[in-house]
């Protein structure tokens, strides 16, 4: 099934959470925050959310600011 | 909101120490500073600062002129009854004095109202004792209503009255409003104040914040100088001002130091303010609160208004009469002995001699748009 | 440093006034040695989308777990977009101090006070530690308490210049009109600079490129933390006399001599 990630399209199998998923793309789930479907999802519910066809899905983590 | 938990806070307050404790080099650091904080205000009011008038009438006298330039406000006061409830023991008009009592008709308002401006003035001061029943609101109103053609600004010293009354006489023309604590301390107001509606000290010590609330654009508050410590209580009319200032930026909260005179009832000033000490009092407030307004009173002799005009003086009053209808007639007995008699063309002369200008009309609002 | 000298902000307590930043360093891993060298205590960093192309070094590695996390809301250009970072970066779990940045133009950075006040109002009201980004108007600042800002942060200069307290006279007013604390933030290039600043009587500086782009940062860190400590010093002690006022030739008093008894 497709979803889009950070905009860009990703096929992945379905059944899949989204801890799962950030796993898949090399990322440490505990630095990581997501929106799905522009809801905010802590990263402790990471494992509880499955993911849907269609879903949009956004992670971002901190980074150097001032 | 109230300015009352300050007020209680200074009651037990160790300032007769902290006056003593203060030294010329605090003061010679408060005259110095930009911006002088409340530990600063109380050394420029100490005994420490009587070497260093001189440097504070000079730091005084340039921060005048940087924020109001050589220009001095000028009004005058419109009696318009003298009826009262109140029983203040050092006033002329207190309820047990057998005095004439007189309440103006509207059209002997008008012929006031006329009266103060052919002298040029057009900046008047009405008041009345406290007595709503003889001249309430709606009164007020109506003489406010019959005024403001001939003044732009209108201003009242009047008896503390709620918000919403205020804002009716805002409605109707008025733009400032005076109120005097008399005295900080609550224990001597009690005194002073035995009877009548003006025994309640929080009450008048938050009109000033109602008549700003209700959107006064002038508030003038004082002490009654005379009826207790000068230090004690310029310092704390100073933390009121400050505190009005900080609350409404967009008023323009003024002082005034009206020292006690002889006057009709038995009452003597229970401490003399010396000329050094008035001048002592006005220089420290000028260097505490830069923009602040400063009234001086025609309680004061010509020659001293004259010489302590450079050091903060902003508004005075001049071509004054104490009594009801004393603008149009021949005085009768007046609330307090005036010491300045010139007329309004005299203090006018005697301002432009001394290379300022005196101001008739600071601003006049626009019209209500419906 | 004196440690009854005490800044209460969002709930902690803290011994050092300068905040520092986690932005344009050559390397990251020198952000532990300028934390413990500055002695600071809150951190700024940013949210970004997570680039999904490199797996990117994270900052929050290299960030000592006492330090009090400050997030900013760079890269919103509106109040609902602001708010919407802010949601995110609470929900990373690292506390819920906010800085609100909402800058449409990209010319010259300069914050937009209209947006950064509805964003602070919004923030506030959720429970978060709002700590808004502003342009030192002191109308502004008056919406942003109001709001229910925790403090106010005016700039001194446009972000990363490095030109120092161009806006000296506005922050000054700031300081003493309102009753929030203070934090000047932006265009401290030097310690000196940040030392003025807390002279003045700011609460505290936040300083970022001065420090992370020194040849030492370091270095750099320390000596800022040392400056800010000293401005600190300095206001409470409170200044020294400034100006002798030399006697004039016709004294304003003199007219006192002449009054006999009555003066």
């Amino acid at each position: 099934m497709l979803i889009t990630v950070n905009g860009s399209t990703r096929e992945i199998a379905p059944g899949r959470t989204l801890h799962d998923l950030v796993l898949s793309m090399g990322l440490d789930p505990s630095v990581v925050v997501a929106e799905l479907n522009h809801d905010i999802v802590p990263g402790e519910r990471f494992g509880s959310t499955g993911l849907n066809a269609g879903d949009r899905i956004e992670l971002l983590s901190f980074v150097g600011g001032g | 909101m109230s300015f009352l938990p300050t007020a209680l806070s200074l009651v037990g307050a160790p300032l007769e120490e902290r006056f003593r404790a203060a030294t010329g080099a605090d003061v010679l650091r408060a005259a110095g500073l930009e911006r002088v904080d409340e530990a600063g205000f109380l050394a420029l009011l100490s005994p420490a600062a009587a070497p260093h008038l001189e440097a504070m009438a000079r730091r005084a006298q340039d921060l005048t002129l940087r924020h109001f330039g050589r220009t001095v406000s000028l009004f005058t006061p419109l009696y318009v009854s003298n009826h009262c409830a109140n029983h203040c023991r050092y006033c002329g008009f207190a309820a047990k004095n057998e005095i004439p009592r007189s309440r103006l008709t509207l059209d002997e308002v008008r012929a006031e109202g006329e009266a103060i401006a052919a002298t040029g003035l057009r900046q008047v001061l009405i008041l009345t004792g406290e007595a709503p029943h003889k001249a309430g609101v709606g009164f007020l109103e109506d003489c406010v209503r019959i005024l403001r053609p001939l003044f732009p600004s209108i201003a009242l010293e009047v008896y503390p009255m709620a918000t919403t009354d205020y804002a009716r006489l805002v409605a109707a023309g008025a733009d400032g409003l005076t109120v005097f604590q008399e005295t900080y301390d609550p224990a001597l107001y009690a005194d002073l104040h035995p009877a009548g509606p003006k025994r309640d000290y929080a009450w008048r010590l938050d009109t000033p914040m109602r008549g700003a609330e209700a959107g006064m654009r002038t508030v003038n508050i004082g002490a009654l100088l005379g009826l207790a410590d000068w230090r004690r209580e310029i310092y704390a009319t100073g933390l009121h001002a400050a505190w009005l200032m900080r609350r409404y930026p967009g008023v323009d909260v003024a002082v005034s130091l009206p020292r006690m005179r002889p006057h009709a009832g038995e009452f003597q000033p229970a401490c003399i303010v010396r000329d050094r000490e008035l001048v002592q009092a006005m220089t420290a407030l000028r260097i505490f609160l830069p923009r602040l307004s400063v009234t001086i009173s025609t309680r004061e002799a010509p020659s001293f208004r004259d010489s302590i005009l450079p050091l903060g003086v902003t508004r005075m009053s001049a071509g004054v009469s104490t009594a009801v209808g004393g603008h149009a007639k021949a005085a009768e007995t007046g609330q307090f002995e005036i010491s300045d008699p010139r007329s309004v063309a005299e203090v006018s002369d005697m301002l432009r001699s001394r290379g300022y200008q005196p101001v008739f009309k600071d601003w006049e609002p626009l019209e209500e748009t419906a | 440093m004196d440690h009854t000298d005490i800044f209460e902000i969002g709930g902690r307590r803290l011994s050092s006034r300068l905040f520092t930043g986690t932005g344009k360093y050559g390397d990251d891993a020198r952000i532990p040695a300028v934390c413990d060298a500055s002695g600071s205590q809150v951190i700024t960093v940013a949210l970004r989308r997570v680039d999904l192309d490199k797996a990117a070094d994270n900052v929050m590695r290299h960030i000592p777990p006492h330090m009090t996390l400050l997030p900013n809301t760079s890269g919103a250009r509106t109040a609902d977009e602001a708010v919407r970072i802010a949601r995110l970066a609470r929900a990373m779990g690292c506390g819920d101090w906010i800085k609100i940045e909402v800058i449409s133009d990209t010319r010259y950075l300069l914050p937009d006070g209209y947006e950064t006040a509805k964003a602070t109002e919004t923030l506030a009201r959720e429970g978060f530690t709002v700590l808004p980004y502003m342009n030192p108007d002191l109308y502004v600042a008056r919406s942003l308490a109001d709001a229910g800002a925790a403090a106010i942060m005016p700039l001194g200069a446009p972000i990363g210049t490095n030109r120092g307290l161009r806006t000296e006279e506005m922050i000054r007013i700031l300081i003493e009109e309102m009753d929030l604390p203070i934090i000047v933030d932006a265009g401290i290039g030097t310690p000196s600079q940040a030392c003025q600043a807390m002279e003045m009587g700011a609460a505290a500086c936040l300083v970022n490129t001065a420090i992370a782009t020194a040849a030492d940062p370091v270095l750099m860190g320390r000596a800022f933390g040392r400056a800010v400590a000293a401005g600190r010093e300095a206001w409470l002690a409170g200044p020294g006399a400034v100006a002798t006022l030399a006697r004039a030739s016709s004294p304003l008093t003199g007219f006192l001599d002449g009054m006999g008894g009555a003066a």
